[in-house]
């Protein structure tokens, strides 16, 4: 099972896709640095915990655009043909859809941490800062629910029809970049910009970071929604039409 | 011979193509997005949008964008239609591959045309409907086939290239998409070049049609033809063969000579036509008063006076250049190094003195959208210095998207070293000035827009009109089809100058009552200007491409804007361009001609005296609630942003940035401080002076002492003073 995931995990890591797309979110998250970042989020200071979770918010759509068209991959023609052959694995199906599961995740964690890396870059450079420590859980409850969920969605989709992934891409780009900003804002780039306005300024003139109940509710059902999807795809196998 | 017959069958297939239809019908309801969620030309809180903007600017550039994916996403699908269906194989053993692609292309770019076509016939009816008086069909179609033609063809040569190099769909699709994204990026904000998917008008004007845009798109189209060509034919050099990949292929494409060579042709053409372009200055992003005082100190420590200057221009409204001769009687030469400013458009072509051909150097460094080029003199006194030049104009980069000069055969408008050159060696006490230009231009002169009036009829469509003018300076210089209104108010005496096309707008809104309102109420809040002479009083129409107004001795400009059908039609605007409107007469009272006010500190200004006595004025035009919505809120909005904003709080790490951002925050403040936030320290003085008839009486007398000539540069102080107050007193929360 190590071999398969270990085989998986390098097919998709030295894949053009994957390559090209890494470098366009590494782009991303630099110009959303120095356009919007920079500024500072809702007044607070460009390396607060608002502005980093804002930063994560911003650039998670792409890393999820990503991953989904690294899914489609495996719900698509040429890997539907393989099939019959891979089937024959000693693996069942949902060892097989964690291996999957996994191997897209570890490629996301990848997508993160070069985006973290150049925030962090960004913050030691222009302001000399080198709290990180701070961040690291907010984000986590940034990412992690997000991964689940939309990699959950994507496999029903893949599912139905191998098409459907990509028309989740208008969906995933039209929640991350045209303005929702409840605590239901999957990404959060929507909710971290408008959410410390709310709240009242402290004597340093910026609002105290708080991880807000509804918000960490929404995180919560999130994860549980797209466990709960990737269970139902485990529970209902495919069955595989032999010739 | 093969192409044309390749070319007819793709054409036939194509359209047999149930997708293409498909395609194309969303093409021709893409501009529908231009009248509701996609409003690319860029109007902003102090020009009204024009109808031509609404009607004609955003429907075409929304269609543009739009189409243009819509075209690309067609073109992907049709390259990878033939490996798809595992056909390519026998495709490319039929019919030569690289005539066959080109085939193909042409074809879409055939029926890309067509639609176009279809597209602007479509929405005439429409459009000629809403903008009625002001419909140019002209125009309205040089619209269609300068920005959105060109720019569906550049859609479909990237993403017809994209997948042909990658030959994946999903991999061409978001290369295709970053390149849209960049076209987007805040990097094209100010560089317009870039912009390949969403070509830029600034503002486009009814009453005076500007094809400014038009020429500026349709350079801009041609640049990434030939770039996008480039990339296309390239392209073609990876195209697989031999069961190659992409390396082997490519290494195999480079000996169809023919390719490489094409492909680096058009990227150097397209690199070469970006780089000599001739529309938008490559200097700084903000104006350089500073430099500016600095030539005219120089000048005026080291300059000899000149007996006589002498001007002859001639514009060409058809090719949009300017071709001058600056002929100077001089008493004594400068020593040493001569120094004259131009726009940067212009090729200096020979200067001479004394008959005698002078060398010269142009020193290309971009100052506010000029150079400096340097001469010197033979030894020999009292000769003629002449300077011949030319060229199209250039517009400095700080100025855009506005359009500060342009030549065209509806409107002529330019300013300062635009026009004649400006001389730091020699002072001429006066000048005389021949201009010719199309004979259906009435033509306005310097800062107070004197109309001209002596011409000679040339029988070839145009007119030499001859002046004097006391300094050897043309500050401002506006031709159109102009007419002059003359009427009067209790006071005064107006010349109401304004755009022919206007005129039934004028005589149906009742304009000339407004105009009379605002004198009326500023005369009596603060008394009369003392440089209306004889109470006489000119108002002058700017075109909408140009930004903001102006007021100077007796006159005044005005926006386009104020006076267009949407805008007079709508009495609940906020904000809006018939209240700039009242702002710019409101100047004649605070600043440019009123008072002019030491505006050092960065608060103090004559723009927030006259944002404040606007929002009087609106406050007793249209109620209280409204001027509170409009201003009072707005104020406290930009007021709070401004003491929030973390570099504001913390100065010390606004060192730390980049300079381009430092001076975004700073432009930033300076705006807020002047507009915003001394209002609202006003507004504070008018409490605690005990109301409003308190705050007219102290504005009353400043203004009245002013007219006496008791102050020079108002001060902040000396406000405080009037007003019996302290800095402390006005401080904001």
């Amino acid at each position: 099972m190590t071999k398969v995931f270990g085989y998986e995990l390098k097919r998709l890591l030295t894949s053009g896709l994957f390559i090209a797309m890494l470098a366009v979110n590494a782009v991303f998250a630099w110009y959303v640095l120095t356009t919007e970042i920079i500024e500072g989020i809702a007044y607070t200071a460009p390396f607060s915990v608002w502005s980093s979770c804002a930063f994560i918010g911003k650039t998670l759509p792409i890393a999820i655009i990503t991953v989904l068209l690294l899914q489609a991959g495996y719900y698509g023609k040429q890997q539907k043909r393989v099939e019959i052959l891979t089937s024959a694995a000693p693996m069942t199906y949902a060892q097989t859809l964690l291996i999957r599961t996994g191997v897209l995740g570890v490629c996301f964690l990848i997508i993160c941490l070069i985006d973290s890396l150049l925030g962090a870059v960004f913050f030691a450079a222009f302001f000399g800062y080198y709290g990180f420590g701070a961040f690291i859980f907010p984000a986590l409850l940034e990412i992690i629910p997000c991964f689940v969920f939309a990699v959950g969605i994507g496999h029903i989709a893949g599912r139905l029809h191998g098409g459907l992934i990509y028309a989740l891409l208008p969906t995933v780009f039209i929640a991350g970049f045209l303005g929702v900003t409840g605590a239901f804002d999957l990404f959060g780039g929507g909710f971290f910009f408008s959410y410390p306005m709310t709240l009242p300024v402290g004597v340093d003139g910026e609002p105290e970071f708080a991880i807000n109940s509804v918000w960490l509710i929404a995180r919560l059902i999130y994860l549980a929604a797209g466990a709960g999807v990737i269970f139902v795809c485990i529970a209902a196998r495919p069955k595989i039409k032999r010739a | 011979m093969r192409f044309f017959s390749l070319y007819r069958v793709e054409l036939r297939r194509l359209l047999l193509t149930k997708f293409i239809w498909l395609i194309s019908a969303l093409c021709l309801c893409s501009p529908l997005l231009g009248y509701t969620v996609y409003k690319p030309v860029i109007a902003e809180y102090y020009t009204a949008e024009s109808m031509s903007d609404l009607y004609i600017g955003n429907p075409v550039l929304a269609g543009t964008a739009a189409g243009a994916v819509l075209w690309a996403v067609i073109a992907i699908v049709e390259g990878d239609r033939q490996r798809r269906s595992g056909t390519d194989i026998l495709a490319d053993s039929a019919a030569p591959p690289t005539a066959h692609s080109a085939a193909k292309t042409a074809a879409l770019m055939t029926i890309s045309a067509a639609v176009t076509l279809l597209c602007a016939l479509a929405y005439i009816p429409f459009t000629a409907a809403k903008l009625e008086y002001l419909f140019d069909a002209g125009f309205y179609f040089m619209n269609f086939f300068a920005f959105m033609l060109p720019t569906w063809w550049i859609s479909i040569l990237f993403a017809d290239g994209l997948y042909r190099i990658t030959r994946r769909v999903e991999l061409s699709a978001v290369l295709y998409a970053a390149l849209a994204y960049m076209s987007y990026s805040r990097f094209a904000e100010r560089n317009y070049f870039m912009q390949w998917l969403n070509p830029t008008i600034g503002a486009y004007s009814d009453g005076f049609p500007d094809i400014w845009f038009l020429r500026m798109g349709a350079y801009t189209r041609l640049v990434w033809l030939c770039i996008a060509a480039g990339a296309w034919a390239f392209s073609l050099i990876c195209r697989r063969k031999y069961q190659k990949g992409l390396a082997g292929s490519f290494a195999r494409g480079l000996k169809k000579v023919y390719l490489p060579v094409s492909t680096a042709a058009l990227a150097v053409t397209g690199a070469v036509l970006w780089n000599v372009q001739p529309f938008v200055g490559n200097g700084g992003e903000e104006y350089d008063l500073e430099a500016e005082y600095e030539f005219m100190d120089n000048a005026n420590a080291i300059a000899e006076p000149a007996a006589t200057a002498e001007h002859f221009l001639k514009f060409d409204a058809v090719s949009g250049t300017l071709s001058g001769k600056s002929e100077y009687q001089l008493y004594n030469v400068v020593k040493g190094e001569n120094v004259l400013r131009f726009n940067a458009g212009y090729k200096i072509k020979s200067i001479t003195y004394g008959g005698e051909p002078v060398s010269f150097r142009t020193v290309k460094e971009d100052l506010n959208g000029q150079y400096d080029t340097y001469f010197v003199l033979p030894d020999k006194y009292g000769e003629k210095l002449i300077i011949e030049y030319g060229g199209f104009p250039t517009i400095p980069q700080c100025n855009m998207p506005h359009i500060t000069t342009s030549i065209g055969s509806n409107y002529i408008r330019m300013r300062n070293t635009d026009i004649v050159p400006l001389l730091g060696s020699y002072i001429a006490s006066g000048a005389y000035v021949e201009i010719t230009l199309p004979a259906d231009l009435v033509p306005f002169i310097d800062f107070e827009h004197k109309q001209l009036t002596d011409f000679t009829d040339n029988g070839d469509g145009t007119r030499t009109y001859g002046t004097t003018l006391e300094i050897d300076f043309i500050g401002d210089f506006v031709a159109g089809r102009y007419v002059t209104d003359k009427f009067s108010s209790d006071d005064y005496d107006f010349n109401f100058v304004y755009g022919d096309i206007y005129r039934s707008a004028v005589e149906e809104f009742d304009v000339r009552q407004t105009i009379c309102d605002v004198f009326d109420y500023c005369t009596e809040h603060y008394g009369k200007p003392f440089y209306i002479d004889g109470g006489s009083f000119t108002l002058f129409q700017m075109s909408a491409i140009t930004n903001g107004g102006y007021a100077s001795p007796g006159m005044s400009t005005w926006l386009e804007g104020s006076i267009s059908p949407n805008t007079l039609s709508d009495p609940n605007k906020g904000t809006n361009a018939t209240e700039i409107f009242l702002h710019e007469m409101i100047h004649q009272w605070w600043g440019s001609v009123g008072m002019w006010f030491d505006d050092s500190d960065g608060v103090w200004s004559a723009e927030g005296l006259t944002v404040y006595s606007t929002y009087r004025l609106v406050k007793e035009k249209y109620g209280e609630l409204y001027a509170k919505q409009y201003y009072v809120d707005n104020w406290m909005k930009y007021v709070e942003e401004q003491n929030r904003n973390f570099y504001n709080r913390h100065p010390e790490y606004l060192e730390k940035l980049p300079e381009h951002y430092r001076e975004q925050i700073s432009a930033l403040n300076k705006s807020v401080n002047k507009y915003k936030r001394m209002p609202l320290m006003l507004l504070k003085a008018e409490e605690l002076l005990g109301g409003e008839e308190q705050m007219d009486a102290v504005l009353k007398q400043i203004f009245s002492d002013y007219q006496k000539g008791e102050q020079y540069e108002f001060t902040y102080k000396e406000f405080l003073d009037y007003c019996g107050l302290t800095e402390e007193d006005l401080k904001l929360d």
